[in-house]
């Protein structure tokens, strides 16, 4: 070795040291085994706080077993505390065994090729209470009140004389407006009366007339002192046909007048009817509906626990490059995967095939799903999920097919049909409030409904987002016995009909938002309890309604004799009217002048023929 | 961890070179503000080990930072959260993506690739203020602190005897004590 060489090893051995290579590796493979030894636990203290910062409670995880090759995850007796209730749990699983692509993991992604969940329970019991982290849940459920639904009315009917007693009637308002039109009218007619010529007025025109007729008329002279005379009278003829006529027209409009307001008392005791029948909800039998009333709130808590479910699902659907807020709040510090653009890319998070066995008080189920996962774009397949029972309780059968699928721009579209065969319900409440309570002891329901849901994504400046729902639900009920109390006769009614139902439909369209949808309800039990309703206070509501009706008309008829005491005077003035116009017209008319003339005429052709017979004898 | 407090002292106070302290401390505060395991971490270990540096100012300066990491997580977030999904670099990172090596490294997570830029940018300031630091602690600090008596005190201790033996001045100091 010559001394360059061993100067140039020295001053590598002053900043490298060969040792410390040995050292990297003893440290490389103590990390790997301890990494070995405490996988488990570690993997197991992750689940628990990880699943505990996204659900907001309690996680617990009694042992997790790791297999490398494959490698396969188990976790055994898995219990996740729900947040609203912490006695009990969101669900719980006795085993879940997933199959990891390695590869995919340590690239940061998480490909399951099969995952296996046996016995998923839902709101079991815990063996203590959960802690729960953070916010109290905001959307707790609201307590549904029915009580405000279900119709107030008793068989109770008014009474029949405060009702006819209160002076807001129409009949008697119309009544009292038609006398008040009438003595006004009256003060109009008989001021115009006074001015009318009297009788005495009338036989002194005659008299004058008579007097002309019998004026002689020797000469021209005479005739035009004749003709003058009856001019002078004719014109207080005219003058008096003038108030007549003012007269005439006067009348005209006081008996329009008082057609209109006898036509609208006339009128108004159908009205009044219409109005206590309003007041008192004596219609609301023909038109409430009875499936929203009972049913309308339960279907309401179904879909708000559906809508939760949708909720809590949202954002980890949401959770593509755009941070959702509340979960990624949470694991803020710990940072998050950020996948760009690949040739054969896989998402994030994939179940390629998922089993799950889920047992419910109703009895076991089976779920299968195939491509679970929030970006669907990048394999371009929908998530399937089938359900169906395996062995009920009571027997039966229930099916249900769904798909969804996210879109890269955040569009969301969900469908999925259902079919429920003679499933067995048993104590199931169907109403617990003061005026009535009610139980389906057992009964089998079968069933048949479809739903779709789409969410929009608008990616413009807007960034709004907007939700639909449709979703129709068929329901027949057959075989059911009902137990229950009912503290006044129209929940009597109610309860006697369920009881009598041999078969109860059940028809439920929800449309609209996701958030806030219309609830379309329609039972058979609708057309019975109307029927029912109807036939118990049939006679009841008929007596009622016709002594109303006959104290109405009694108010109408008084008022009509008034009136018709009234007509006769006025019938009276027109008569007075046309006989008085009569009379002028015939003073008007009269011939006096034309016979005086005749006279004149005859007096002189008289006096012509005698000079004529003088001359020619 | 006495031990180790004895051993970055006796540095501290030894001939060690300024540099490789200073080094070890920066590839500390790098190991100690990404997550443990992870690519670059293991690469900076392998330099720790072939490369002659301090190795108990590293594991201090590790484990020192790692604590305050916690403190500055939020932070570290935000910057790798800022670059992966900053327009302007998307093109970069999709180029990068396509690695393997990239993806295995995590520098598509936010926390990593905020800790290792973060990590590397501070660590060049951080570099010269230790050499600074350690610089100025042996000529004034030492000397400045060695005439209290709580010093003197210390100097009683079992954490004294230890910074003895580590720094091979044990039997000839030990003696005057």
């Amino acid at each position: 070795m010559s001394t360059n060489n061993v100067g140039a090893a020295k001053s590598m051995k002053n900043y490298v040291r060969f040792s410390g290579l040995i050292s990297f590796f003893v440290v490389t493979l103590l990390v790997v085994f301890l990494l070995y030894l405490f996988a488990e636990t570690l993997v197991k203290s992750t689940i628990e706080q990880v699943g505990g910062t996204m659900i907001g409670a309690e996680v617990n995880v009694a042992s997790v077993d790791l297999e490398y090759s494959p490698l396969m995850l188990t976790i055994n007796n898995l219990e996740v505390t729900d947040a609203e209730q912490p006695s009990h749990n969101l669900f719980s699983v006795k085993q879940s065994k997933a199959g990891i692509d390695l590869w995919q993991f340590l690239l940061g992604k998480t490909i399951i090729e099969q995952l296996d969940v046996v016995k998923l329970e839902l709101m079991t019991q815990r063996s203590h209470v959960g802690d729960v982290y953070g916010k109290k849940q905001s959307d707790e459920q609201q307590p549904l009140v029915v009580e405000s639904l279900l119709p107030a009315m008793d068989l109770q009917l008014p009474d029949v004389k405060s009702i006819l007693d209160d002076s807001n009637l129409l009949t008697v308002k119309a009544a009292e407006q038609l006398q008040t039109s009438y003595d006004e009218e009256k003060l109009k007619l008989n001021a115009l009366k006074e001015k009318l010529p009297s009788k005495a007025k009338l036989a002194a025109y005659k008299l004058k007339i008579k007097n002309i007729s019998k004026m002689k008329v020797k000469n021209l002279d005479d005739f035009n002192k004749v003709k003058t005379e009856f001019d002078n009278i004719k014109k207080d003829f005219n003058d008096d046909q003038a108030i007549v006529k003012v007269a005439k027209a006067q009348f005209l409009s006081s008996k329009q007048r008082l057609v209109k307001h006898v036509s609208a008392l006339k009128n108004a005791p159908k009205q009044d009817w219409q109005t206590i029948e309003s007041k008192y909800q004596l219609e609301t039998v023909n038109t409430e509906d009875f499936a929203h009333i009972l049913f309308g709130e339960q279907a309401r808590g179904y879909y708000q626990k559906a809508e939760k479910l949708y909720q809590r699902i949202a954002p980890f659907l949401n959770s593509d490059n755009k941070v959702n807020e509340d979960t990624q709040a949470n694991l803020s510090a710990q940072g998050r995967f950020i996948h760009f653009d690949e040739n054969s890319a896989l998402p994030e998070f994939l179940v390629k095939n998922a089993k799950l066995s889920m047992v419910l008080a109703q009895g076991d189920f089976e779920i299968t799903a195939k491509e679970l996962t929030h970006q669907h774009w990048y394999r371009n397949n929908p998530s399937t999920v089938h359900i169906n029972s395996t062995k009920l309780t009571h027997g039966g059968d229930v099916t249900m097919d769904s798909q969804f699928e996210r879109a890269k721009n955040g569009d969301l579209s969900g469908e999925g049909q259902w079919l429920i065969k003679q499933f067995a319900l048993q104590n199931m409440q169907l109403t617990d409030v003061k005026s009535l309570a009610l139980t389906l002891i057992e009964g089998k329901l079968s069933g048949s409904g479809d739903f779709a849901v789409n969410q929009n994504n608008d990616t413009g400046s807007t960034h709004t987002k907007s939700s639909n729902i449709v979703s129709n639900s068929h329901f027949v009920l057959a075989n059911a016995s009902y137990q229950g109390e009912a503290d006044n006769k129209f929940a009597g009614i109610l309860l006697d009909t369920f009881k009598s139902l041999d078969e109860l439909t059940l028809n439920v369209n929800v449309v609209g938002d996701v958030e806030q949808p219309k609830f379309n309800m329609s039972s058979s039990l609708d057309k019975a309890v109307k029927g029912a309703f109807k036939k118990q206070i049939a006679n009841k509501l008929i007596e009622f309604k016709t002594q109303v009706n006959s104290g109405l008309n009694e108010k109408l008829a008084q008022s009509l004799q008034l009136s018709n005491e009234n007509d006769t005077e006025l019938v009276n003035f027109e008569a007075l009217l046309g006989d008085t116009n009569n009379a002028l017209e015939q003073l008007k008319n009269s011939d006096v002048v034309k016979q005086q003339k005749k006279k004149l005429q005859d007096k002189a052709k008289d006096k012509l023929k005698s000079k004529l017979s003088d001359l020619f004898g | 961890m006495l031990t180790l407090l004895a051993k970055l002292f006796s540095a501290l106070n030894s001939e060690s070179s300024i540099r490789q302290i200073a080094l070890a401390i920066v590839l500390g505060f790098i190991v100690g503000l990404s997550p443990l395991l992870t690519l670059h971490n293991v690469i900076i270990l392998f330099l720790v080990m072939f490369i002659r540096v301090h190795l108990g100012s590293f594991i201090l300066s590790a484990g020192f930072f790692s604590g305050l990491s916690y403190l500055l997580s939020p932070m570290i977030v935000a910057v790798g959260e800022y670059l992966l999904t900053s327009d302007g670099l998307n093109g970069l990172f999709t180029l990068l993506y396509q690695l393997t090596l990239f993806k295995l490294a995590h520098w598509h997570n936010t926390y990593t690739l905020g800790a290792i830029v973060l990590g590397s940018l501070l660590a060049i300031p951080l570099y010269f203020l230790s050499k600074i630091l350690i610089k100025n602690y042996r000529q004034h600090i030492m000397t400045f602190f060695e005439k209290f008596r709580v010093v003197k005190a210390l100097k009683a201790s079992k954490f004294y005897r230890l910074y003895l033996e580590f720094s091979g001045q044990g039997s000839s100091l030990g003696g005057t004590l």
